[in-house]
């Protein structure tokens, strides 16, 4: 098996906030999705990587080599959509795409034309008089112009409508026919996440709570809804969180066969989905 | 290199032209007011600098970097292209302001006794004087650099004011500092242009960039975008 | 090949997929030796990931239903007419399973599972 990404034992302060030993692999050839709640550590993971933020330990291998070590070496082969597009502000599309090219020896000019044009873009205009839709396609079109191996995004959908979403799966999926191409995004819109994840990183915190293929945790999670009288919930195997009304109680386990179980007064078990574990994981445990 | 002084020139191309207007401005007017050489080597010294920093400044505004560090390349690179850059444009601007002001009508005379080797020299010494004590701030800490280092010369001039009150010396240090600052450059001025002088000049002015380039590249290093 | 996923089916995805392979090489509409779409392509058409149509064939291929050639895909493997028929067995046998214990566990007698079974059959 190889790697696109192995982080080991990263560690960074930032902003009066921590990453504490955050350690995960993202295989070649698939896509992984990096979700957690807002402030959880997800862009500066994506920093990190980058090295737009400074380690202070740790160990991260892209391609198998040290992210610092070889960084433009590996960078020529990463394609990155921020979540905020920074590029300068007065200077055209079809200028600011001529600047980039020469730094990508596999630049297909052709290509990065027919995105343009499929994404409707006005070379013309400067980049300041773009819409956030349209900054965010021209800096996908930039991405995915030089036949990038591993493909970087970070809240690549956050603020867009579902059609251009739809849109970047459709590309996403359609990159995964070579296996030799990887992708890593954050997201904390999960839906988009749901089919076409392969793995799943959730963090919270600063820490990594789980790091598996998605449908080894869809398979095994799940919510129990019940009545105020259930089962204590810390008596219920895989208990990872919780959420009281005035009407019942639902509750999330991560063993789902083994909560199904428990012989106890009516209550249902539904598949939990990545949108469930990040609420409950994250604040589930507040009453309404 | 290239691509990287392309890039340059293709973000910055409109604070290029408006900087080339500008000298040529500013040479037009000083030989029209018949400016002392000396003073205008000073000026000029200062202003050529600017463009460069300018040019960081552009960078920080847009919070460019995360895209640029993004780039295949090394933070190191960016540094090293940068100074190449900052010395094309330098030269650049220099022939230019030189070809305007031959075209002035009368003014070859004067441009002929400006254009010494002694003078080129002292320009690129002054220069790379201003770079490297200015460069470093900035890329530190962004545009506010200047501000920041305006306020640590500030700082300065009020310790040596307080030196000055402690131990009571009739002498103003800061003065004193200032007079020796004319002095040496009375001095490199007025002094013979022998050819061991023109070296010195030189190698000092290639240790500030290098020393510039150095710190500048060190700073990068540990900055987080 | 025909293959629709339902996303308010209970079944995985997977589980999904293999079944709607194996009913179709079982009624011989993918015949032997038929190759199969790469998982990779079958992913990017049904806009699923590529480990849940891993899965599926995986599946696929520890039942026998297909064979991974090395280098060259998957294809439908070689069925023996008996053990074909041992299979579609199979799968009544286990539903027909499923029935008896919950008739087990419900109280229902061997007799009445019996009226239902006819009743049933006789509906078509």
């Amino acid at each position: 098996m190889e790697y696109a990404i192995e982080v080991k034992g990263l560690r960074k302060e930032y902003k009066g906030f921590n990453l504490q030993d955050v350690s995960f692999r993202v295989p070649q050839g698939y896509i992984m999705g990096l979700i957690g709640p807002n402030g959880a550590g997800k862009t500066t993971i994506i920093k990190l990587i980058m090295n737009l933020l400074i380690r202070k330990t740790g160990e991260i291998r892209v391609f198998g080599k040290d992210n610092i070590q070889h960084e433009a070496e590996i960078k020529e082969r990463i394609g990155f959509v921020y979540d905020i597009p920074h590029f300068y502000e007065d200077v055209n599309l079809k200028n600011l795409a001529s600047a980039m090219s020469p730094f990508y020896s596999k630049w297909d000019n052709s290509f990065f034309l027919k995105l343009i044009d499929e994404f409707e873009l006005p070379l013309a205009k400067k980049f300041k008089k773009l819409s956030h839709g349209m900054k965010m396609k021209f800096s996908l079109a930039l991405a995915l112009s030089h036949d990038a191996d591993l493909i970087l995004m970070d809240e690549p959908t956050a603020g867009l409508d579902p059609v251009f979403r739809q849109d970047l799966m459709d590309r996403l999926s359609k990159m995964m026919l070579d296996e030799g191409k990887t992708v890593l995004f954050s997201t904390h819109i999960t839906s988009d996440l749901e089919r076409i994840a392969d793995f799943i990183t959730f963090i919270n915190d600063g820490e990594i709570v789980f790091s598996s293929k998605r449908e080894d945790i869809l398979e095994n999670w799940g919510v129990i809804k019940a009545g105020q009288d259930f089962l204590e919930h810390s008596k219920v195997p895989g208990f990872k969180g919780f959420r009281k009304s005035d009407f019942g109680v639902e509750v999330l386990t991560s063993e789902i066969k083994e909560a199904a179980a428990i012989s106890s007064s009516d209550y249902i078990i539904e598949k939990a989905n990545l949108e469930d574990i990040m609420y409950f994981m994250g604040r589930g445990d507040q009453n309404v | 290199m290239f691509k990287y002084v392309r890039r340059e020139l293709i973000l910055n191309k409109n604070l290029i032209i408006m900087f080339l207007v500008y000298v040529s401005v500013l040479g037009i007017w000083a030989s029209l007011q018949k400016i002392p050489s000396k003073m205008v080597i000073m000026l000029f010294s200062f202003i050529v600098p600017m463009l460069s920093l300018s040019l960081q400044a552009r960078e920080d505004k847009f919070k460019a970097w995360v895209s640029t560090c993004s780039l295949p390349t090394t933070r190191n690179t960016l540094i090293k292209a940068r100074f190449f850059t900052i010395w094309i444009f330098t030269f650049t601007a220099l022939l230019y302001a030189v070809v305007v002001g031959a075209l002035i009508p009368g003014n070859q005379a004067m441009l002929a006794q400006l254009l010494t080797l002694k003078t080129l020299f002292l320009c690129l010494f002054f220069i790379s004087l201003c770079l490297a004590l200015l460069l470093p701030f900035i890329i530190r800490f962004g545009i506010v650099g200047i501000m920041i280092f305006l306020v640590a010369a500030q700082v300065l001039g009020i310790v040596f004011l307080m030196l000055t009150r402690l131990t009571g010396r009739n002498e103003n240090f800061f003065r004193s500092f200032l007079n020796l600052i004319i002095d040496g450059i009375k001095y490199l001025f007025n002094h013979q242009g022998t050819l061991l002088f023109y070296f010195t000049i030189i190698l000092a002015a290639a240790a500030l960039n290098l020393f510039s380039l150095k710190i500048s590249q060190f700073l990068l290093a540990r900055k987080d975008f | 090949m025909k293959i629709i996923i339902s996303n308010s089916s209970p079944d995985p995805i997977y589980e999904q997929i293999a079944i709607q392979i194996k009913n179709q090489i079982i009624s011989g509409e993918l015949k032997e030796g038929e190759a199969l779409p790469s998982i990779r392509k079958l992913a990017q058409q049904l806009q699923i990931s590529v480990i849940t149509t891993k899965r599926a064939y995986e599946e696929l291929e520890k039942e026998g239903f297909i064979d991974t050639v090395g280098g060259k895909g998957c294809f439908v493997a070689m069925q023996n007419k008996e053990l074909l028929l041992e299979k579609k067995k199979k799968i009544v046998e286990d539903k027909l399973s499923d029935a008896v214990i919950e008739a087990k566990l419900l109280g229902i007698s061997l007799d009445e599972l019996q009226e239902m079974l006819l009743l049933l059959y006789k509906e078509d």
